[in-house]
């Protein structure tokens, strides 16, 4: 038997992963800037969506709220800036409070179980976002937060944008596929599955729980920095707006929680579809877009990496 | 078997509400040695266990593990001072396989280990429990028996010096019984100390150095196996007249 | 100004408790978060609109109408939609229910665009002096009405077969199918019911509120708040919480101003959850199905 826990991936995959980075690192010079802007936002939801994954498919704990990080991390960015910190030097920063944030309230609210923890999330996420408008001063409060505008020529700055939020989409996947290699990421597959079980076995359960959650609010801050600066402007209703978790949320159940690829493929298509319904339908997108959403979770409700892969097994003949 | 004290329990008492489950029970059980825990169902049994893994708190008392206070110590922490369970009611893992849940528990117990050692020391427990053909497969596709068998593995892959056993041998066939009484012998044999929760007698007379009986949350004997089968108020609790009378039966069968 | 916000708070409160007892009650019976309610009080209120520019019918006598509406829709979402991913779990029924959201939103937008629109009777400004305290007789109607409505669904819960029905499966779902009720025909009813109620308070709602079509959006946050202070499932919570739901807001809203209302809230809300997650009356009395 070989040492390896978990199923090694096959050559074919690497050389798959490689030919969609390739491709991706190639496209803003290739495309216009509509569709550069199209695919910054699907790189962006492919993080969010990746955070999302690992405190649901992992910790198997409903952050609906996590949106409440995307905001954190963008009036952190916004902020910081205010004050005088040149804009990559505020990604560090937005990452970090967003995760000190996180293990602040986790602590608290992770002892609570399925339904009351996801609610206390969506509170949270409100929370915050009435407590910008209250404070005011610095963040702009209820009139919202210019940011710095850049000097450089908008070609070089979209491309910058797109590098960023590329690089963080591909980080945070790296980070899901470490987790579902390493010690950590068996202790939180443990402790989903059964806590008590996970503490018989020597696992700090809770700790456990807050680390992960720290590391999906990162992941979120960190995009929602980047979107500040692309923004130029933030306010509340936007930065907090629950619809981004519930996005998340979506793209992740498409594509497949617990997996790797799982919400890279949902990011990308639920946002592809979005678009293109938004340009196509207009006036009645959202009503397609609930139709599209009603009709992936009835029709398949595995996600679409599980369906891929069933697909891959029955063309080759396995059952 | 050594007269260090591995494990002392003492005055615990448990309350639920207005159930008073566990009320100022207290043994001793040395290193090496195997003290078999019996009573009528209800008796508390099962709770002791949780709460010497820390599962639950007691209202009052004392666990000490090789001289350590442990009565309020976390769950999680018990595994690094070498203790291990298993539970009545499996619950292995679901979504890991038969391999990564003993990797698990090797992981995490102990002086936390590589994700290959852990591997290595499940791989190794796996075979001594005879999973080996199973190792890959999900939890959900295996017999009770070798559910039961991978709640053991768990248990030795964490190496403990003090293993608590909640009756493995629930919904076990004959043969399933002895084959798993023989791995608890060689286990004993390593100088593990046990403590061994279980309702059918063969078991508990056969690996047991003590035996503490419970009921209604109270100890009522604390003995050798010998004298504990033949205490009158034993019998009138749990065992039964049919096992003194078969007792007595087969003592003569082997004389004559 | 203690008393006035007192009365405030607790005149709002009735239709608080009202919105929310359908939503709670679906959550309790078949671990179902519903995100689809609010639109459905958001119909309510346009029901009321309707009945009221179209026909001159007084918002408060098209309640049955709003409610027998809601119940239809209600029911037949979920008879034929939601029904068929129950075993999946609480995940993908949110993301059902938000999509239906999105469908339910947009069809109203599509026919009433997102314009603000009004119920004014002509006794919409008319108030009782009682003391120094201002009570606004719709305000006052609307939450006599609102309890009156919470009493009849109670007493349906408690003296009809079709009640008792929901309260066994709520309780326990395999021995009430041993013994004849259908659970699937069951959740239908509830969510039937749950729609009417969200009917109802919509319709009332159109004489408190402005109407638009993301009214339910802006009432999905209490009804939430609500549902976990009174206990999911739990009636009688979900009235008493409505209750205090509303006092939090009237004195957050008198004392640290407007602005405050909704974070003075959501703070009180998190510390019971915190420090009591089975709400402040909950018992764990209805299924905590999941």
């Amino acid at each position: 038997m070989s040492a390896r826990l978990h199923q090694p991936v096959s050559w074919q995959v690497w050389l798959l992963a490689a030919a969609c980075l390739a491709l991706t690192v190639a496209l803003p010079f290739v495309v216009g800037n509509y569709w550069l802007r199209i695919w910054t936002t699907v790189l962006m939801y492919v993080a969010i969506a990746q955070g999302l994954n690992i405190i649901v498919g992992f910790a198997g704990y409903h952050s609906f709220g996590n949106a409440a990080f995307f905001g954190v991390g963008a009036y952190a960015t916004g902020v910081a800036m205010a004050m005088g910190v040149p804009f990559l030097a505020t990604l560090p920063i937005a990452a970090a409070v967003s995760a000190l944030i996180a293990m602040a309230v986790g602590y608290p609210l992770l002892r609570l179980r399925g339904h009351y923890f996801a609610i206390a999330t969506v509170a949270l996420n409100v929370a915050f976002a009435e407590l910008i408008i209250n404070v005011g001063g610095v963040t702009g409060g209820a009139q919202g937060l210019p940011l710095p505008m850049s000097d450089q020529s908008p070609d070089v700055l979209y491309r910058k944008i797109y590098f960023l939020m590329l690089a963080s989409a591909v980080g945070a996947t790296v980070l899901v596929a470490w987790l579902g290699r390493s010690r950590f990421g068996f202790a939180l597959r443990a402790l989903k599955d059964s806590d008590s079980g996970a503490q018989a076995m020597g696992i700090n359960t809770t700790r456990t729980r807050v680390v992960a959650w720290m590391m999906s609010a990162a992941v979120t801050g960190l995009v929602g920095g980047i979107w500040a600066y692309w923004l130029t402007f933030i306010e509340v209703t936007s930065a907090f707006d629950i619809g981004i978790s519930v996005k998340g949320y979506i793209m992740m159940l498409i594509g497949g929680l617990g997996t790797v690829v799982g919400p890279v493929l949902g990011a990308v298509f639920f946002e592809l579809f979005a678009t293109l319904i938004w340009t196509r339908f207009g006036e009645v997108h959202n009503l397609v877009l609930g139709v599209l959403v009603c009709a992936v979770i009835l029709l398949i409700p595995q996600g679409l990496l599980a369906l891929a892969q069933s697909r891959i097994r029955k063309g080759k003949g396995t059952p | 078997m050594s007269e260090r004290v591995a494990l002392k329990v003492d005055g615990i008492t448990v309350r639920f509400g207005g159930v008073t489950a566990l009320e100022a029970v207290g043994f001793v059980v040395h290193e090496g040695e195997t003290v078999g825990l019996i009573g009528p169902n209800g008796a508390g049994k099962t709770t002791l266990l949780n709460v010497i893994s820390r599962l639950i708190s007691p209202s009052s008392g004392r666990v000490e593990l090789f001289g350590d206070d442990v009565t309020r110590a976390p769950a999680y922490s018990l595994p690094r001072r070498g203790v291990a369970r298993t539970f009545q009611v499996v619950q292995p893992f679901a979504n890991l396989t038969v391999r990564q849940n003993v990797a698990v528990a090797a992981m995490f117990s102990g002086s936390g280990r590589s994700e290959d050692d852990a591997a290595e020391a499940a791989d190794r427990a796996i075979e001594r429990t005879r999973l080996t053909a199973k190792a890959h497969m999900l939890p959900a596709h295996i017999t009770l028996a070798d559910r039961k068998r991978l709640e053991l593995a768990r248990a030795l892959a964490m190496q403990p010096r003090v293993l608590l056993l909640d009756e493995v041998m629930a919904g076990l066939n004959h043969v399933e019984i002895d084959r798993i009484i023989d791995l608890i012998r060689d286990i004993k044999a390593e100088g593990t100390t046990i403590v061994v929760v279980e309702h059918v007698m063969k078991v508990i007379a056969a690996i047991s150095d003590r035996i503490v009986v419970l009921q209604f949350g109270k100890k009522i004997a604390d003995d050798s196996p010998d004298r504990v089968f033949d205490d009158p108020s034993v019998v009138s609790a749990y065992l039964g007249e049919r096992f003194s009378k078969r007792r007595a039966a087969a003592a003569q069968g082997t004389v004559s | 100004m203690l008393s006035q916000t007192i009365v405030n708070g607790l005149l709002l409160g009735g239709i608080y408790g009202l919105a929310t007892i359908g939503f709670s009650m679906v959550w309790g019976v078949m671990g179902v978060i519903n995100l689809a309610h609010g639109a459905y009080i958001m119909i309510g209120a346009y029901i009321a609109y309707v009945a009221f520019e179209r026909f001159g019918i007084d918002p408060f006598l098209s309640i049955p109408i709003a409610m027998a509406i809601l119940f239809v829709i209600g029911y037949g979402i979920q008879r034929l939609v939601v029904n068929r991913i129950l075993k999946t779990g609480l995940l993908l029924s949110l993301a059902l229910t938000f999509g239906i959201n999105l469908i339910l939103v947009d069809l109203v937008v599509l026919q009433f665009t997102s314009d603000l629109r009004s119920v004014r009777t002509g006794y919409a400004q008319s108030s009782i002096e009682i003391g120094s305290v201002l009570v606004p007789n719709v305000r006052l109607a609307v939450c006599v009405l609102a309890l009156l409505l919470a009493w009849g669904f109670h007493q349906f819960l408690a003296r009809t077969r079709a009640g008792q029905a929901i309260l066994a499966t709520a309780l326990d779902r395999e021995t009430a199918r041993l013994m004849g009720i259908n659970p699937l025909t069951v959740y239908a009813l509830t969510a039937g019911a749950g729609a009417a109620l969200a009917g109802a308070a919509g319709s009332l709602s159109s004489m408190l509120f402005p109407i638009s079509p993301h009214l339910g959006n802006s009432f999905i946050g209490a009804v939430f708040v609500v549902t976990v202070l009174g206990g999911i499932g739990s009636l009688g919570g979900a009235i008493a919480a409505g209750f205090i739901y509303g006092l939090i807001q009237a004195f957050a809203s008198s004392y640290l101003g407007v602005s405050t209302q909704e974070i003075v809230a959501f703070v009180f809300f998190l510390a019971v959850l915190v420090l009591r997650p089975q709400g402040l009356f909950g018992k764990r009395f209805f299924g905590e199905n999941t």
